[in-house]
Order: C-alpha cells, then sequence, then structure tokens
C-alpha cells in the first residue's frame, strides 16, 4: 500500500477509535448518574467554574455579536425602509443560532481545554492509576460531574447571552438606526415561538455534553509528559469545535 | 501471595516483559532491582491490574485476575496499597483529603472516626504538622510520606511500592526505608519494593529479585546478592557502593 493511503488508513482508524472511546465514555458517564447525590458538592464545583468563570468573556462575546448582528442587518433593511425589523433579524439570530454556538464555542475554549489539560495531566502523572488502584472510578469521580455540569452550564450561559445579545442590538438599533426600544422588543417578542428558545436550550445541551466528553476523552488518553497534555488540549477544543457545527446543522435539521 | 506465571508485555513494539515468572511470598519484603527501563515499573501494574499481560498468567492468592474487568478487580485492589513514583497525588486535594479519599469513597465513618483514621496514619509517616498542606508545596520526600499514607490507611494487605527512594537525599532515603520496615513491622504486610537504589534494598529486603531483559536473572536472599559471582550482578551491587 502507498505510504500516502497508509497515513490516511492509519489517521482514520485513530481517528475512529478515538470517537468509539469518546462514545463509551459518555455512555458510562450516563451509567454514573445514580451516583449524582454524592457527587453534588463536585457537580456543583464544576458548575461554578464553568458558569462564573466564562461569564465576563460571554458578556463580551454576546454584547458585540448583538452588536454587530443589529449593525450589519440595520444597513441593509435601512436601504428598504425597514429598519423596524431589526429586533426580529437580532432575536431570531440570537436565540436560533448564535446564542448557542457562541456560548459553546467560548466554553471548548475556556473549559473542555481545561478539562482535557487537568485530566491529561493526571493521567501523565499516574493521579488517574492512583484512582483506578483505589478503586475509584475515574468516570464516577472526574468525568460525570464535568459532563453535567457542562450539560447544564450551556444552557443557563446561552440563555445570558441572548439577552445580552438582543439587548446590545437594542442599543444599535437605538442610537445607530433611529429604531425605538418598544419597536425594536415588540418585532423581537413576535418572531419568537417556544420552539425557537427551545431548540436554542436543546442544542445548548448538547453542545455541553458535546464539549465536556470530548474533553475529558482526550485528557483521559494524553501520553507522553507535558507535549502529550499539550496535543490532547489542542485536539479537545479543534475536536469540540468541529462537533459543535455538525451537532448544531443535526439539531436544526431535525427541529426546523 | 501474588504469582506472575511466564508474563509477556509488549509496549511501543518493544518486549518489556518476556516471559517473567515471579511469586512475592505472604509477609516476605520482595525488593526487585533492575536498571532504568528493564520494566520494574510495568510488572508492578500487572499485580495490581493496572494492565493487562499480552501472554501468561496473574494470579493473587490463588485468584487469576489476568481478564478481569475493573468491577472485578475492586475487591482485588482491597489488598493492595500502591506507593506510585510521584506519590500521584491528586494536586486539587489537601494532604488530608488525600489521604482520606479512599475512606470516603469505600467507609462509610463518621466524620471523627475518618479524622482519626486519617490522622492516624499521617503520625506514622510523620506528616502531622501538614494535613493541610497541598501537594504542590510538599517537598519530594514529604509528598512519598504522603502517598504512603494514603496507601495504607484502609490497611492493606500487600504494599506496592515504585521507586520510594529515588530523587531523594540519602537521609530522605533512609527515613522511608525506616517506614517501610516500620509499615512491614506493626502491620504485617507483605511487601513489594520496585527499586534501584541497591542500599536501599539490602536495608529493607527479605528477598532479592533482579529484573534483566524482561526476566528475572536471579532471585535469593540478600547475601545470596552481597556473595554471588554473577557478573551483572556485580556490577549493579558494587556499583551502588
Amino acid at each position: 500500500m502507498p505510504e500516502g493511503s497508509s497515513r490516511v488508513l492509519d489517521w482514520v482508524c485513530r481517528h475512529c477509535g478515538g470517537a468509539g472511546y469518546t462514545l463509551s465514555l459518555l455512555g458510562a458517564a450516563v451509567g454514573q448518574l445514580p451516583a449524582v447525590a454524592r457527587k453534588r458538592g463536585e457537580i456543583v464545583r464544576q458548575l461554578d467554574r464553568a458558569v462564573f468563570g466564562s461569564l465576563f468573556v460571554t458578556f463580551i462575546v454576546a454584547l458585540f455579536t448583538g452588536m454587530i448582528l443589529a449593525l450589519q442587518a440595520g444597513i441593509e433593511l435601512s436601504r428598504w425602509g425597514q429598519e423596524s425589523s431589526v429586533g426580529l433579524l437580532v432575536s431570531a439570530s440570537m436565540v436560533r443560532e448564535m446564542g448557542p454556538v457562541m456560548t459553546a464555542f467560548i466554553l471548548a475554549g475556556l473549559v473542555g481545554s481545561t478539562m482535557a489539560a487537568e485530566l491529561g495531566t493526571m493521567r501523565v502523572s499516574e493521579e488517574i492509576d492512583a484512582l483506578q488502584v483505589m478503586s475509584i472510578n475515574p468516570v464516577r469521580y472526574l468525568v460525570m460531574p464535568r459532563v453535567l455540569a457542562l450539560a447544564l452550564a450551556c444552557p443557563i450561559l446561552t440563555v445570558f447571552v441572548d439577552v445580552i445579545g438582543v439587548a446590545g442590538g437594542a442599543v444599535v438599533a437605538r442610537s445607530l438606526l433611529g429604531v425605538d426600544y418598544q419597536t425594536y422588543f415588540d418585532k423581537a417578542r413576535d418572531v419568537l415561538a417556544v420552539r425557537d428558545i427551545a431548540g436554542g436550550l436543546l442544542k445548548a445541551f448538547v453542545f455541553g455534553v458535546t464539549i465536556a466528553t470530548i474533553g475529558c476523552s482526550q485528557g483521559l488518553r494524553a501520553e507522553n509528559g507535558a507535549e502529550g497534555v499539550g496535543q490532547a488540549t489542542m485536539r479537545a477544543v479543534v475536536m469540540a469545535f468541529v462537533y459543535i457545527l455538525i451537532f448544531d446543522y443535526l439539531v436544526a435539521w431535525m427541529l426546523y | 501471595m501474588i504469582e506472575l506465571d511466564r508474563v509477556v508485555k509488549t509496549l511501543g513494539g518493544k518486549t518489556v516483559l518476556d516471559g517473567l515468572s515471579l511469586t512475592v511470598r505472604e509477609g516476605e519484603t520482595l525488593v526487585i532491582l533492575g536498571g532504568s527501563g528493564t520494566g520494574k515499573s510495568v510488572m508492578l501494574k500487572h499485580m495490581v491490574g493496572l494492565m493487562k499481560p499480552d501472554a501468561g498468567r496473574v494470579r493473587v492468592a490463588g485468584e487469576d485476575i489476568s481478564d478481569y474487568t475493573e468491577r472485578e478487580l475492586e475487591p482485588v485492589r482491597r489488598r493492595y496499597g500502591y506507593c506510585f513514583q510521584g506519590a500521584a497525588l491528586l494536586n486539587s486535594l489537601s494532604v488530608f483529603e488525600n489521604v482520606a479519599l479512599p475512606l470516603r469513597e469505600h467507609e462509610d465513618l463518621d466524620r471523627e472516626e475518618l479524622g482519626a483514621r486519617v490522622r492516624e496514619v499521617l503520625r506514622l509517616v510523620g506528616l502531622e504538622d501538614a494535613e493541610q498542606k497541598m501537594p504542590a508545596v510538599l517537598s519530594g520526600g514529604m509528598r512519598k510520606r504522603a502517598g504512603l499514607a494514603r496507601a495504607i490507611v484502609r490497611r492493606p494487605q500487600i504494599v506496592l511500592y515504585d521507586e520510594p527512594t529515588a530523587g531523594l537525599d540519602p537521609v530522605i532515603s533512609r527515613t522511608i526505608d525506616e517506614l517501610i520496615l516500620d509499615l512491614r513491622d506493626r502491620l504485617k504486610v507483605t511487601s513489594v519494593v520496585v527499586t534501584h537504589d541497591i542500599a536501599s534494598a539490602f536495608r529493607v529486603g527479605t528477598r532479592l529479585a533482579m529484573l534483566h531483559r524482561g526476566r528475572i536473572h536471579l532471585e535469593g536472599p540478600p547475601e545470596l546478592f552481597r556473595t554471588t559471582h554473577d557478573a551483572l550482578v556485580r556490577q549493579f551491587v558494587d556499583g551502588g557502593r
């Protein structure tokens, strides 16, 4: 077999094996859900880290995303004398797409990478082995609390991002396009259906689970010391970005 | 107590254990000698099921654990305490919490009982004043002692030591050796010590075995290692003096 083909095959095999491991890890984490009560302290700690550790960045990103959306949409709409509809476009974009996806990207960069680095360091410094020797299931002790925490954190932060984004859009609509707040928010409310809000939160939940599972999976499979931890962290972020977009499409396709 | 029967293990294309056979007897302190990269730690990990042999069998108290799942290994591991080379303390937990961890996870103790059990072993290893310290601020010797405290807090029957004196100065090394002897005498544990520190091996071992090219090259009482004319062993023993 030519060397190029062999490399491609090797990459595919490794990637499929990694995806299989990640899926089985998610299954194992779900299997540990009955231990939620015993692990509530760790779940709350992880939730706190994810939400409050990301709050400032999500605020800035949400504010400017809403403002940019309002500005770009407003420029086009004003050509047709429809700038009063800017609230409709901003709120629909934020709640359906931008809110969950931007939140997920931020969490993948901030929290998913931290999970991969943390668990990777634990793997290469034999802390995971130590847990196993003490008959402490690493999935119950480390993975399940992180997956559950991010599955909750992502929808919470998405609501925050949606609100700030729509509010940022309102400021631009008022100051640059002359659309008053009442009109802006009326249009924003009119366009949103329960399905949009529920769909956005469902996406956020799926993204949270995806980011945490990939982060933990990459960390647990880290090897070769500090270099391996760095590689695992990089892979956790890149893979999370890719899977966020894939699942975003799939959930949107199912819902609309 | 532990039996490795013709164990073969290949890692990264290199055969690390090549048909290794070894028996650990109840109550003894068996020291495994060998140079760096000869598979001493790999052998230790087979004893506790952290690694599975590619061929051969591993038995603990007559039970074949070679193909056991993690769940099946739990009662087997209950017999063990394991001191990792770098201590493997959880960096997010204090010394007290590290030592308390196996008790919290497996034993239904109230706050006072748990505190008493943890402080008892911390006193045994001389770390009673360091219980609130985080692993990051501990010296190498203190980390090893904290790791040892965690390994023995559930009163195991067998303690495995992976390079317990590696990277420590001679005074601290001697302290660790004395701890190993003290634990053997007080708790009557069976010990397996992996080391390339020959002075430490003679201090703590009731039986020595030398690992070379994935097999046991020589095993016997410390006296045999002092008097043998085997070139490989002589080079190792004399090089350590």
